[in-house]
């Protein structure tokens, strides 16, 4: 078994790695070896609860799967988990901390089921069957969180029961117009809820294969897009009585390989109404156009099947993560205007917890131009990335 | 202090030594790393404690079927991962960092899923120290690096803490299913422990003790905490070495941590236990000064044949410069556990040979204490002989 060491060839033993002690030809020669996580703009880590003061939402309680920005100090989200919770985090200055709002009792799963109404209201949709349609109200806190504060737990409260014998597979909202809009998760029925008298309303199912992408998206016209066999997208318009309807618009994918196609993540754009868009088979970004309905294949961030978050920051550009379950993925960024599409690195935060972020499943975009990144992991966290300021024509990055 | 010193000659270019145990043989075992040559596996060296003879048994590259030249990062390191059982096995499971051959770095972070370049997975062998055979070998963790695991001999399982991910996991000997708990945090604890229950131990990043409990077949997190001194907020709090003390349900290790206090932790002390500070490693620091975890470093920790703990403690020098390049001093420390007393036996060395960090610490079959080094190329291993007025008896530590 032992190897000959008296003559066995040993490799060259470098003591420092040549290429980093080159000495560059001009200074514009890039560094040649990067690091491997986000180095540009700046990123914190919020424990889910008050940091040093509360326990955080239990380890295996707390991947965060949806997050809902319902103003400028207010970001909702829920994880999944052994229990699921809805929490929230309060973002203004004097504030800076999460609230666990509660255990939604009698849920498994809440998955992409979270809308926020208005600042102290959001909606969730439960899975397993019955999947439910509940309403959490946050309550008023009291005085900043430095010297004395007072929290309390959110309220919780049934809407609807839209199919008895199904959970709700995904949920999206539109205040201004009153309804919910959701897939249930088994056959994939389209329905509405009306919120203020809780009435359902069913069409049929958006896909007979029942291989329908387990997320919608509502427009800033009220339109709602989602996607059902092939990556073959469908949309609903609230003007018009009769159900969803296909579109000619297919989601990218690896050719032979549209069967798996799903939406993994999307959202539109403020300015533009582009809705911009990762794929879960092939991890493929897209741009789609709702007036002209033209699919558009950006490219793959990473090698990663999966592109599980998705949103669009204050400055226009597309923010997004690129990952697999059980590995490291990478954030990456968008820019529409120049067509670039840039890896980031590694999400890592050092400010609050020092921590690595590994696996994330949603994103949102704050009024301040920070962008909330929701950790699917045990122990999972909310991720603040701060995008560095665009440099000015002085050069001053401000 | 005085300490003898044996030099891997034949490994020349392999630089560290993380694992290191006592099998039931009584002999003292070590995992020659190479982390910083590319295209180089670990390599298993044996040390008899009677005769002094170093016997370089296998590479665990090729034991494990994963040579080192096959162009991935390499089999390098056993970190932490060399479990004894009391009828003479030894499991051992690799751990990365060394680049594939002909590479100078290896990216911990960005090589996870490369199925050309990176590390194909924690690989573990078995080896008879009796018949002096392999016996089994395969995969234990796909894509990760064990960092450190210990063993629940009677339920033929192993706990690891994986790397990078930082996943406390269990590996079923017997049916050889790896059963993922999830993520602990984004510092790897550098040692799991296990009570005689057989249930497993370790820390998050803010030293909360989690504790795989074999009842509740889960990992659950206890209101027990390792100490830190009061200026930090126990964060990086992970334990980087235990001991299990005279009696096993009571432990005693330090954090991998700048400013490290020394704890005790008695498992047994109601449902959670009893963490008690010991003080701190380096009671004349005042927290001012710039030092890293290699500098602050404490490990090593081993019983004597008379109950005396012994562990090891780096120093800086005056250079803080030079304390975090490893330059400081060594010292060997000596506990009496049942008065609390220290005594500091000043730094080991050799001759002009100067201990530079100490990662693990054994009590071999003779009583001979061994301390395996890191800082030296060739890598160096360490014998101290206590005093003892008991019989040498080998401590058999379930756990890297």
């Amino acid at each position: 078994m032992m190897t000959d060491l008296d003559n066995r060839q040993w490799p060259q033993r470098y003591k420092r790695d040549p290429e980093r002690e080159r000495k560059s030809i001009t200074s514009r020669r890039a560094p040649a070896r990067q690091t491997s996580f986000v180095s540009r703009g700046f990123m914190l880590c919020k424990e889910l609860g008050f940091h040093g003061v509360r326990r955080p939402i239990p380890a295996d309680e707390s991947r965060i799967t949806a997050l809902a920005v319902a103003s400028r100090d207010r970001v909702f989200g829920t994880t999944s988990g052994e229990r699921p919770h809805v929490f929230l985090y309060c973002s203004d200055p004097s504030e800076g901390i999460v609230l666990d709002l509660g255990v939604v009792d009698g849920a498994a799963y809440l998955g992409r089921s979270i809308v926020a109404w208005d600042r102290h209201t959001v909606f969730v949709g439960t899975s397993p069957a019955p999947g439910r349609v509940v309403k959490c109200s946050a309550l008023r806190s009291r005085n900043d969180c430095v010297q004395e504060w007072g929290h309390r737990p959110g309220v919780f409260e049934d809407v609807a029961v839209p199919l008895p014998d199904e959970g709700i597979a995904c949920l999206a909202g539109d205040p201004g117009f009153g309804r919910l809009y959701g897939l249930s998760d088994r056959t994939g029925t389209f329905f509405h809820v009306d919120v203020e008298s809780g009435e359902v309303s069913l069409s049929e199912t958006v896909d007979e294969l029942q291989h329908f992408s387990r997320t919608l998206l509502v427009t800033r016209t009220g339109d709602v897009y989602g996607a059902g066999a092939h990556g073959r997208l469908f949309s609903y318009s609230p003007h018009y009585v009769t159900g969803p309807e296909e579109i000619d618009a297919i989601l990218p994918s690896v050719p032979g390989r549209s069967m798996y196609a799903r939406v993994d993540s999307w959202a539109e754009h403020p300015a533009t109404g582009i809705i911009y868009g990762g794929t879960e088979a092939d991890g493929m970004l897209f741009a789609f156009d709702p007036t002209t309905r033209e699919m558009h294949p950006l490219g793959k961030p990473t090698s990663a099947s999966r592109i599980p978050a998705i949103t669009v920051g204050k400055d226009g550009i597309v923010y997004g993560f690129s990952g697999e379950d059980s590995s490291i993925g990478q954030m990456f960024a968008y820019d529409p205007q120049g067509g670039t599409l840039e890896n980031l690195g590694i999400p890592l935060a050092t400010a609050e917890i020092r921590r690595y972020g590994y696996e994330f499943a949603a994103a949102a975009a704050g009024a301040d131009g920070e962008i909330y990144l929701g950790e699917n992991d045990r122990g999972g966290c909310l991720f603040v990335y701060f995008p560095p300021t665009p440099p000015t024509a002085t050069g001053d990055t401000g | 202090m005085e300490v003898d010193a044996f030099s891997f000659d034949k490994l020349p270019i392999h630089d560290t030594c993380w694992s290191a145990t006592v099998a039931a043989d009584g002999a003292f075992y070590a995992a020659a790393c190479c982390e910083h040559t590319g295209g180089v596996a670990a390599y298993m060296v044996r040390f008899d404690p009677e005769t002094d003879e170093l016997e370089y048994l296998f590479d665990v590259g090729e034991v494990v079927g994963e040579p080192s030249d096959n162009g991935r990062a390499t089999q390098c390191k056993i970190h932490y991962s060399l479990l004894p059982t009391d009828d003479g096995l030894l499991y051992g499971t690799t751990h990365l960092s060394g680049p594939p051959l002909g590479h100078v770095l290896y990216p911990h972070w960005g090589g996870k899923g490369d199925r050309r370049h990176g590390f194909i997975g924690a690989m573990f062998f078995v080896y008879d120290v009796n018949s002096r055979q392999i016996l089994d070998h395969g995969m234990m963790v796909p894509e990760e690096g064990s960092r450190c695991q210990a063993l629940d001999e009677k339920r033929g399982r192993v706990y690891v803490a994986g790397y990078p991910l930082d996943h406390f996991m269990v590996y079923d000997l017997n049916t050889r299913e790896l059963r993922d708990c999830g993520r602990m945090g984004s510092v790897n604890p550098q040692v799991i422990w296990v009570d005689p229950e057989g249930n497993g131990y370790t820390a998050d990043d803010f030293g909360r003790i989690l504790k795989f409990d074999v009842e509740a077949d889960r990992l659950v997190e206890l209101n027990q905490r390792m100490p830190c001194p009061l200026f930090q907020d126990g964060w990086h709090t992970v334990p980087y070495d235990v001991v299990a003390g005279p009696d096993p349900w009571v432990v005693y290790g330090a954090p991998w941590h700048v400013f490290p206090h020394v704890f005790k932790y008695d498992m047994s002390d109601g449902p959670e236990g009893r963490m008690t500070d010991l003080g701190p490693a380096h009671p004349d620091y005042t927290g001012h000064e710039l030092t890293g975890t290699g500098s602050d470093h404490v490990g090593g920790f081993v019983f004597d044949d008379d109950g005396m703990l012994y562990y090891c403690v780096n120093r800086r020098t005056n250079s803080a410069e030079e304390s975090l390049h490893g330059a400081g001093s060594t010292n060997l420390v000596r506990m009496d556990v049942t008065t609390g007393q220290v005594e500091d036996f000043g730094p080991m060395q050799c001759g002009d040979h100067q201990v530079h960090y100490i990662s693990r610490g054994m009590r071999c079959g003779n009583g001979d204490l061994m301390f395996a080094g890191v800082g030296h190329v060739p890598i160096h291993i360490y014998r101290h002989r206590p005093n003892c007025t008991s019989p040498g008896t080998a401590a058999l530590r379930k756990w890297g």
